[in-house]
């Protein structure tokens, strides 16, 4: 069941990289997934233009936390993302709705 | 065994004072002290903190690759701790070789044999014993960023900066670091990441590669 979820994964990682501007880079492989991080990326008006890569990616980490998802990291700029291989698909995209929501806070 | 949490404490308070705790006792944990919540139970790919938090884990140390009380594997260590929990060196008994053999079945290279280790740091080590008993050569190729361990020989090709301290000083001589084959800044070519670590390592080596 790995190949479904694996292609709803990278389909659902290139949307938010796509709708989030602090969001540099998203690359993995199957269920494994990097979150590259910017300030470059056409940085929102409200947002702190000082605001850097790092600082975003650890601000991520804490409000994917706040929003019930643990992730790893952060490591300078980036974040791992690595649910276990037999997640449900209902799980799957409860953890893509909490990494977006994360994105807004962070954006805000 | 002293529990200083009681059961009627407030969820958040308990979950509070083991943190407390936790850093009364506790080594720091690299790169992640303090620690934000402290985690009760876990089941699939749910984690529950102590205050009742559920939160779904994408962390997993990318380990938990069937996520947390699998009834199988629950199910199968138990029965082998009921049954036979440890085996003196010099012993064998069916459950590791019924593990070897399945793991000979499912590699994919050249047949070998399998030495069960309890961590990935043990792994490495015996894997940098092995080839240097094999190649009977004593230096070790290893990429910038790499990261391979926490034991004194896995610490000794971890990439400058990562997961060793500069005041360790000496570690197992012989590593040799050049660049990894992908990109190290954003935007780089992959074939010039590629070209620039074969140049390396054809330097380190002091030949054509």
């Amino acid at each position: 069941m790995t190949r479904p979820h694996s292609v709803h994964w990278q389909q659902s990682a290139k949307r938010l990289a796509a709708a989030c501007d602090a969001v540099h880079e998203i690359r993995g492989a199957g269920l494994m997934f990097g979150i590259s991080f910017s300030a470059q990326g056409g940085a929102s008006p409200s947002r702190n233009p000082s605001t850097t890569g790092p600082q975003l990616a650890a601000a991520f980490v804490n409000a994917a936390r706040d929003e019930g998802l643990i992730v790893n990291g952060p490591r300078e700029a980036e974040v791992t993302l690595a649910p276990a291989l037999n997640i449900t698909s209902n799980d799957l995209a409860l953890g893509f709705d909490m990494v977006e929501r994360a994105l807004v806070k962070i954006m805000l | 065994m002293a529990v200083i949490s009681t059961t009627d404490e407030p969820k958040e308070d308990r979950q509070q004072n083991l943190l407390h705790r936790d850093a009364q006792v506790l080594f720091n944990q690299a790169n992640t002290s303090p620690c934000p919540i402290a985690l009760h139970k876990g089941e699939g790919s749910w984690l529950e903190d102590l205050a009742g938090k559920r939160y779904m884990d994408w962390h997993g140390n990318n380990c938990h690759h069937v996520g947390y009380a699998h009834p199988r594997i629950t199910a199968a260590i138990t029965d082998q701790l009921a049954q036979l929990s440890f085996v003196p060196r010099g012993f064998t008994a069916e459950t590791p070789v019924l593990l070897a053999e399945k793991l000979q079945q499912i590699w994919p290279g050249e047949r070998g044999r399998v030495s069960l280790v309890p961590s990935g740091s043990s792994a490495v080590e015996i894997a940098l014993s092995l080839a240097r008993v094999y190649t009977r050569r004593s230096h070790i190729l290893s990429f910038y960023g790499a990261y391979h361990g926490r034991s004194a020989g896995a610490l000794s090709v971890n990439g400058p900066a990562r997961g060793r301290s500069t005041k360790l000083g000496s570690l197992v001589p012989g590593s040799i670091f050049v660049p990894p084959f992908h990109a190290l800044r954003r935007g780089e070519p992959d074939d010039e990441a590629a070209q620039r670590s074969l140049a390396a390592i054809r330097e380190a080596l002091g030949c054509c590669v």
